[in-house]
């Protein structure tokens, strides 16, 4: 990264300075030509003015100093013998030539240090003969010299913030990637309840690591559910598979007559059945709470559900000597997207509790309201009701009121309640009907249908 | 009927075959999904009982594959887990029933009954008479001799379920399902106590009593035992 960018910067100083480059270079060449022209000029006027004798007195008197100043100097008569200058006679050509110094037959000695590395310069063709102008290229030379020093001290402090400032943000973002993979590796290795450091930055780091901190939530969530289901099987499946283990044994025993066989072959049904249903609804649970299946959820109109449900079990009711009353025919009706079956199975057991846990004579209540679509599901009874400090546990698994474990059921009835409330984004909530119970099942979701 | 169990536990596929056969149904048993498979092609059997689990080849795939084939049988899944979304999928993948693990044996012989007997159209009988019971399904009339019965919608829709099945058992679950499409296993006794009153009405008024409880598992409807 640090390289890419202190490369990008480089070429950015190249491209730059090499335009610089070559505009500086063009006019200062321009300059030195625009001085040789005018030096022919001045020349050409003194032949014009004072004859050829004239220019070579001013020729030999302008390479005297030629020296210092770079220029060159030479004048040919028309038949290109040598009449003056500080070079011998070189061939003559036609418009700019820029020749190098080593190229040229100087004469005299040159001694002072030299700027240039060549002279630029042209013939100019005068009455009597050929007059040569020439200037050293110094300025452009040390024009080039500043600029390259220039680009390459551009480059090279480009490169160097490039490199430190990557190096800074690349500290940064390994130290914070180290520590996510130090996070993972202690998740990896059982410590589910580590979570990634977050930053102030809001960076795409930081957004991963919030992901890499819900997926940690959800997995703690996960196992911390399974070891639950692990824990509850366990604990509620070995005692019925204790008990038919002795029922069997004692039928066993004693040689028993057919009567006791049957009914023990029965009464281990049954325990098999009970051991079955808290099997299913411990894996209902876990299954509703790992939250798979909303992929498959529709629109399940809520009244005639209801109504449905009711029908049902009026009857139930009514031979228990109690009275099952469903409000829900005057509610507009309702759409909740959820599953239908596990709707039902919300419903079913919130009014089979009641119907059981409730004496002769109770009156059980199923209300439906709506508020803007959501709607509302009341099941009241006049039953004994659970103290308010109760109430929390109901809905943990296997929970059972004392008065309540002699009668049949799993005590996994609320649990599964509040599992597929949950997933359908509804809260179940219990509250005192003075006296009985209400349980109030209110959707978060929902629309008219 | 004739029909093909595909059910790798041995002692299952045992007790379904014999189960089945007591009824007087040829069976054929089996062991994995790609012999299953392959004799549902070509066997033409009435109903075909799959498990979902399967070596070789998947309960899933051979629905999926013999329903592409146009095979018509009809077919019941065995599932060891009753996830709701095993049964969608069993039922996407072309099944006509399933069955949830470990399920009562009558259970299963009452489901495969009704799939084998189903009508080529369902709906096609709206007339029924059992001894004295006369049941017109369109009218909604139920009478009994000369009485005129009225019945609560409830009622009528279970009097409908077991005369569609008549003579064969019909389970509770069956009954709770076709009547309030109902797939759970309810606390109370839902079903009995419907039942109970339905069979008031029809059979207070009758000599012989028609709806008839099979023990542990349903009912059925019958002038003769």
């Amino acid at each position: 990264m640090a390289a890419f960018v202190a490369a990008i910067i480089s070429l950015t100083n190249l491209v730059i300075f090499s335009v610089l480059f070559i505009v500086i270079n063009e006019q200062l060449n321009e300059n030195l030509k625009a001085h040789v022209d005018e030096v022919r000029k001045t020349l050409a006027d003194v032949e014009v003015s004072g004859g050829l004798p004239g220019l070579e007195a001013m020729v030999n008197r302008h390479a005297l100093v030629a020296q210092s100043n770079e220029d060159i100097y030479l004048l040919t008569d028309s038949a290109d013998r040598y009449l003056a200058g500080n070079i011998r006679v070189i061939p003559r050509f036609s418009g700019w030539k820029t020749i190098p110094w080593h190229e040229l037959p100087l004469i005299g000695a040159w001694t002072a240090p030299r700027a240039s590395t060549a002279v630029v310069g042209r013939w100019t063709v005068i009455k009597n003969g050929f007059l040569f102008v020439g200037d050293g290229n110094g300025d452009i030379n040390d024009a080039q010299r500043v600029l390259l020093k220039g680009l390459l001290w551009g480059i090279g402090l480009s490169i160097l913030s490039a490199i430190i400032g990557g190096y800074i943000l690349g500290m940064n973002s390994q130290k914070r990637i180290a520590k996510m993979e130090s996070v993972l590796g202690a998740v990896a290795s059982g410590q589910l309840q580590d979570r990634v450091p977050r930053s102030s930055s809001a960076d795409d780091l930081d957004h991963v690591a919030a992901l890499i901190n819900a997926t940690l939530d959800r997995l703690q969530a996960l196992i911390a559910n399974l070891r639950q289901v692990s824990t509850d099987i366990a604990h509620d499946l070995r005692t019925p598979i204790a008990r038919m283990r002795q029922k069997l044994e004692i039928v066993q025993s004693r040689g028993s007559d057919l009567a006791t066989y049957e009914s023990a072959v029965e009464e281990v049904l049954v325990e098999i059945d009970g051991i079955s249903d808290t099997f299913d609804a411990l894996l209902r649970i876990s299954e509703i709470e790992a939250g798979a299946r909303k992929k498959k959820f529709v629109d399940v109109e809520i009244n005639s559900l209801l109504i449905n449900i009711v029908d049902a079990l009026e009857a139930v009711a009514e031979e228990k000597n109690q009275k099952l009353i469903g409000s829900i025919g005057g509610t507009p009706l309702i759409n909740v997207h959820g599953d239908r079956k596990l709707l039902n199975q919300l419903f079913i057991n919130l009014i089979e509790n009641a119907i059981v846990h409730c004496p002769s004579g109770a009156r059980i209540y199923v209300d439906l309201t709506e508020e803007d679509g959501r709607p509302n599901v009341k099941v009241r009874d006049t039953g004994s009701g659970i103290p308010p400090e109760e109430r929390e546990k109901v809905f943990r698994r296997l929970y059972r009121l004392e008065k309540s474990r002699s009668t049949k059921g799993t005590g996994l009835g609320l649990s599964l309640v509040s599992a597929i409330a949950e997933l359908h984004g509804a809260k179940v909530t219990l509250a005192d009907n003075n006296p009985g119970l209400i349980v109030e099942v209110a959707f978060l979701q929902g629309g008219n249908a | 009927m004739h029909i093909l169990v595909i059910e790798d536990d041995d002692q299952t596929a045992r007790i379904v075959r014999q189960s089945l056969a007591d009824q007087g149904h040829s069976v054929e048993v089996a062991h994995d999904g790609q012999t299953g498979f392959k004799n549902a092609i070509v066997g033409g059997f009435d109903v075909l009982v799959i498990d979902r689990m399967l070596p070789g080849l998947d309960g899933l795939s051979i629905v999926q594959r013999l329903r592409s084939m146009k095979v018509t049988s009809a077919i019941l899944f065995l599932t060891a887990v009753g996830g709701i979304e095993d049964r969608i999928e069993g039922f996407e993948s072309g099944a006509d029933d399933y069955l949830v693990k470990p399920f009562a044996i009558g259970e299963l012989v009452a489901r495969v009954t009704a799939l084998g007997r189903r009508p080529p159209t369902p709906y096609d009988e709206i007339l029924f008479k059992i001894a004295d019971l006369e049941v017109n399904l369109i009218k909604r009339e139920v009478k009994r001799g000369a009485e005129i019965i009225h019945l609560q919608p409830r009622e009528f829709r279970m009097l409908e379920t077991l005369l569609r099945n008549r003579g064969r058992v019909v389970t509770r679950s069956m009954i709770l399902e076709q009547v309030w499409g109902l797939e759970l296993d309810p606390k109370t006794s839902i079903v009995q106590t419907n039942v109970s009153r339905l069979r008031l009405k029809i059979d207070r008024l009758g000599d012989i009593p028609l709806i008839r409880t099979v023990r542990g598992l349903g009912y059925r409807i019958d002038d003769k035992d």
